[in-house]
């Protein structure tokens, strides 16, 4: 994943703020995903009715 | 089992997206990782306030034609607007932290404004679920879908008016895009994927309007 990476000047270290960009990740497509999940449930017992 | 084209496009390029992003996009030297951030919040954004606007158009076309699709299009669109707005005001204090060192400033306005946004189409779900009547419902609701869209332009330009922390429009500016190359492709990208997204929710809840309706006509028709 860092093969490609931009590289920081000389005397500027990378600041590690991964963990909150996985959390973003995680939790944004984790609503997406119950969203949809959401939907079908609610189709599937309309259906069911 | 039949497969639905549009989900499956759209859930192919959302997880491309994502893919791009984490593997094929460099890194930022300040930011480092949480810059990525902005491939899920930019999108976000631009889906909400595609999504409150389209409620706004619909709404304003149902009180002049009174045409029920256009009401079901609008609930649609606003219940997918509220989702996308929701990531905006998680990713966005997530980015913030690490950057800025707080998750969140009160006097912001880019940001107080876009909790109002939420709390406005947020009651035009609630408002829907209150009102019986059919009829009322759609014209109330058209009514508050076409004044909470008002607020889009100004959280747009929020960033110019007033003193703000946000970063700057980086693309919907007057001067060129401020990123590099491959940044940039991964924006545009993840603009288009998660654009696909919003179509394949709101043709999904469009259709649970449909069969829902069609139900509550069968029983009263019963």
């Amino acid at each position: 994943m860092l093969s490609n990476a931009m590289q920081p000047r000389t005397g500027i270290t990378m600041p590690d703020t991964s963990a909150y960009y996985h959390v973003a990740y995680t939790v944004a497509l984790g609503i997406y995903a119950a969203y949809a999940l959401s939907l079908y449930l609610r189709r599937k017992r309309l259906r069911a009715k | 089992m039949k497969i639905s084209w549009l989900p499956t496009v759209a859930g192919a390029a959302v997880l491309g997206t994502v893919i791009r992003a984490a593997f094929y996009t460099p890194l930022e030297a300040k930011q480092g990782a949480a810059q990525k951030i902005i491939y899920i919040h930019a999108p976000a954004a631009w889906v909400a306030f595609l999504a409150f606007f389209l409620v706004a158009v619909a709404s304003g076309v149902y009180l002049w034609l009174r045409d029920q699709r256009l009401d079901r299009f609008a609930e649609s669109s606003a219940e997918v607007g509220v989702i996308f707005t929701t990531v905006v005001l998680i990713t966005g204090p997530l980015w913030a932290k690490p950057i800025w060192g707080a998750y969140w400033a009160w006097w912001d306005v880019r940001l107080v404004s876009t909790v109002f946004l939420w709390f406005i189409y947020v009651s035009y779900i609630v408002l829907r679920g209150a009102v019986e009547s059919p009829g009322l419902r759609a014209r109330y609701s058209a009514v508050l879908g076409i004044l909470g869209a008002l607020l889009i332009p100004f959280i747009h330009l929020s960033v110019y008016l007033f003193a703000t922390m946000h970063p700057m429009p980086i693309l919907l500016k007057p001067s060129a895009p401020s990123l590099p190359i491959e940044m940039l492709i991964t924006l545009l990208l993840s603009l288009a994927s998660f654009t696909l997204l919003y179509l394949a929710f709101v043709r999904a809840r469009y259709s649970y309007a449909v069969e829902r309706d069609a139900a509550a006509n069968r029983d009263h028709d019963a």
